[in-house]
């Protein structure tokens, strides 16, 4: 059967769908490139993936070399962005900050996912004590105002991008795991689960060989969302002096000392703080894009 | 409903111990006591220090120090800040007043402008009209307050001159309500642009939800006009989501409010904790944190009642 017949079929996504489990991924990808924001969204965090990388064969600066001579300079040839208060070039700084912006999100975001689905899946199958006791313990953590736990938390451990990283994930895996847990305590009853059970599957292979495919897609929408959300947490952290330290060329940092210099040199504000804007933006578009492509309750609604 | 609100209420009192003693575990492990402001100065000596510890009990056991602070504050005591000399409860009590004002307001301006924009975006779905609006309130909610607030201060104080940059009067001035107001302008619409762009998209997602139902169906099958099916029937179930979320992220308005006050120098509970954590003020923390890990609890418990008032098919 070619994808043309199938075409002309009036049902065919429903007779195809059982057929083969790569349809589901395909027809999702389909969809997904049949959103423009979402497409828009995927060229500009390329773009900005590719900027940080070839930062040093796309511009002649290094990101903490000072030139006192040409301090706040206004945007030019020279410098396209301008310079900061120590004459450093600022889009070079913006281009090596999406580096950091870009590594911390998607690292504290791996380590939330993993301890989210972990903590879920084992109180969602489990159920029982284990459920009690870890979604009362996620109900802890979350009412724990997170503000305060890290400011506190980097003040006692430091503020190196590895710190900044881990504290960071380890503060936002909550949501990840009720998703997961609601996710699997819905399909835990159904038939292929317990006719994975009386095959004699052990937990740990029916959780991530049925649980975790067929929850799949909830995860990736949340986790692409959850990227977007440790991006503006790191600069916000950084915003407040409380993220990576200078002369660390990180877009938050670059906000906070554009702050004493508004009126001289408005543009040492207006650049970094729109990188973070964009790259939140752009990550947002595709977690929407996601969403609508690979969660089919979503689509009846959209 | 009335067991399962006790029930409830029970279950706070474990998660608010282990909050306010994981809090309390924290600030004995960061480095430098409020102590440190004082090894500074060349005119205290280390006998001073000691006794001065000792006047604040600080040179007891951690357990010690909390039982201590969690003893004085079932008497309604919340201790005295160790900076400002003066009662916690007087110091929250000045800013709870201002943060409220300006995170309330925010949150209002932001509501007024997402349920109408969200539900017409609904009504016209695929139109122009939708699709601009949809981009629009992500561009919104994805705007940083701390940038959006300094881009706001660059425009409207230092090009338009039109608002002042920060602060809720004009110091030395006799307070009206004129300059309230144009201290008020800046702050309140930067946080309502964000949460306009937050709740535009579920008021939308949640109305064409309901419009979907067959029960709207059904209202207008049995002779209902449009206005009484949409009044009874639609906004009602449309509504539900939308409440149950504005309860749960009313705590985040507080971690919104300590990005707004640094920006605008707005006196209120975000820059107060902001100041108590770089001084080291430990009961001034350990207020502001148990008022906020209440406010979580009480929030989310807010929003399940909430829920369940409003769906008759929700049992608690």
């Amino acid at each position: 059967m070619d994808a043309h017949t199938l075409r002309n079929e009036p049902d065919s996504r429903v007779r195809r769908a059982p057929r083969e489990f790569e349809g589901v991924w395909r027809s999702a990808l389909r969809r997904f490139a049949g959103h423009r924001l979402s497409l828009l969204g995927t060229a500009g965090i390329l773009v900005i993936l590719l900027a940080g990388v070839l930062a040093p064969a796309i511009t002649p600066y290094e990101p903490n070399r000072t030139d006192v001579l040409n301090r706040l300079q206004p945007p030019s040839a020279a410098h396209w962005m301008g310079t900061d208060e120590l004459g450093r070039d600022l889009f070079t700084r913006i281009l090596y900050g999406s580096r950091i912006s870009l590594s911390v999100g998607v690292s504290s975001m791996a380590i939330s996912m993993v301890l989210g689905t972990l903590i879920g899946s084992i109180a969602g199958y489990f159920g029982g004590i284990f459920d009690h006791l870890l979604m009362r313990f996620t109900d802890v953590m979350i009412s724990f105002p997170r503000v305060f736990v890290l400011i506190l938390l980097l003040g006692l451990l430091g503020h190196q991008l590895s710190t900044v990283i881990i504290v960071t994930g380890i503060l936002a895996w909550m949501p990840m795991a009720r998703l997961v847990r609601a996710e699997i305590l819905a399909l835990k009853e159904r038939e292929f689960i317990l006719a994975a059970r009386v095959a004699g599957a052990s937990p740990s292979r029916i959780v991530t060989h049925h649980l975790l495919p067929n929850a799949s897609s909830s995860i990736i929408v949340a986790t692409s969302l959850g990227i977007a959300d440790a991006v503006r947490t790191e600069s916000g952290l950084s915003y407040l002096g409380l993220g990576l330290q200078p002369p660390t060329a990180s877009w938050g940092t670059m906000l906070r000392n554009a702050q004493d210099q508004l009126i001289p040199a408005p543009w040492t504000a207006i650049f970094p703080g729109l990188m973070i804007f964009l790259t939140v933006m752009f990550i947002n578009f595709i977690g929407d894009g996601l969403r609508d492509a690979l969660d089919p309750r979503h689509i009846r609604s959209r | 409903m009335a067991k399962y609100i006790i029930r409830r209420l029970v279950e706070f009192i474990p998660t608010l111990l282990v909050i306010t003693l994981g809090s309390f575990l924290l600030l004995q492990g960061v480095p430098g006591g409020p102590i440190g402001l004082y090894t500074q100065n060349p005119a205290i000596t280390g006998e001073d220090l000691n006794r001065l510890e000792h006047a604040f009990g600080l040179d007891q056991p951690a357990h010690v120090q909390y039982l201590r602070w969690l003893g004085r504050l079932l008497h309604g005591d919340w201790g005295y800040s160790l900076i400002e000399r003066r009662p916690v409860l007087t110091i929250v009590r000045e800013r709870l007043g201002s943060t409220l004002y300006l995170a309330g307001l925010g949150l209002l301006v932001g509501l007024l402008v997402s349920i109408p924009v969200g539900t017409l975006s609904a009504y016209r779905q695929y139109s122009l009209l939708d699709y601009v609006t949809t981009s629009l309130a992500l561009i919104g909610y994805s705007l940083p307050i701390f940038w959006s607030g300094l881009i706001a201060i660059i425009v409207f104080t230092v090009w338009l001159r039109w608002f002042p940059a920060g602060g809720m009067y004009t110091l030395g001035q006799v307070p009206t309500i004129t300059d309230r107001l144009r201290h008020t302008v800046l702050p309140v619409s930067v946080l309502a642009l964000f949460h306009a762009g937050y709740y535009t998209r579920f008021v939308r997602a949640s109305v064409l939800e309901v419009l979907g139902c067959d029960y709207l169906r059904t209202a207008r099958a049995k002779g209902l006009t449009e206005r009484q099916v949409l009044v009874r029937h639609a906004a009602k179930n449309a509504a539900i989501p939308i409440v149950t979320l504005v309860a749960l992220n009313l705590p985040g308005l507080f971690a919104g409010a300590l990005f707004t006050e640094t920006i605008f120098t707005w006196p209120g509970m975000g820059r107060l904790f902001w100041q108590a954590a770089m001084r080291r003020d430990y009961p001034v923390l350990m207020a502001l944190v148990t008022i906020t890990a209440i406010l979580v609890i009480l929030s989310n418990l807010v929003a399940d009642i909430a829920y369940a008032l409003l769906d008759p098919q929700v049992r608690l």
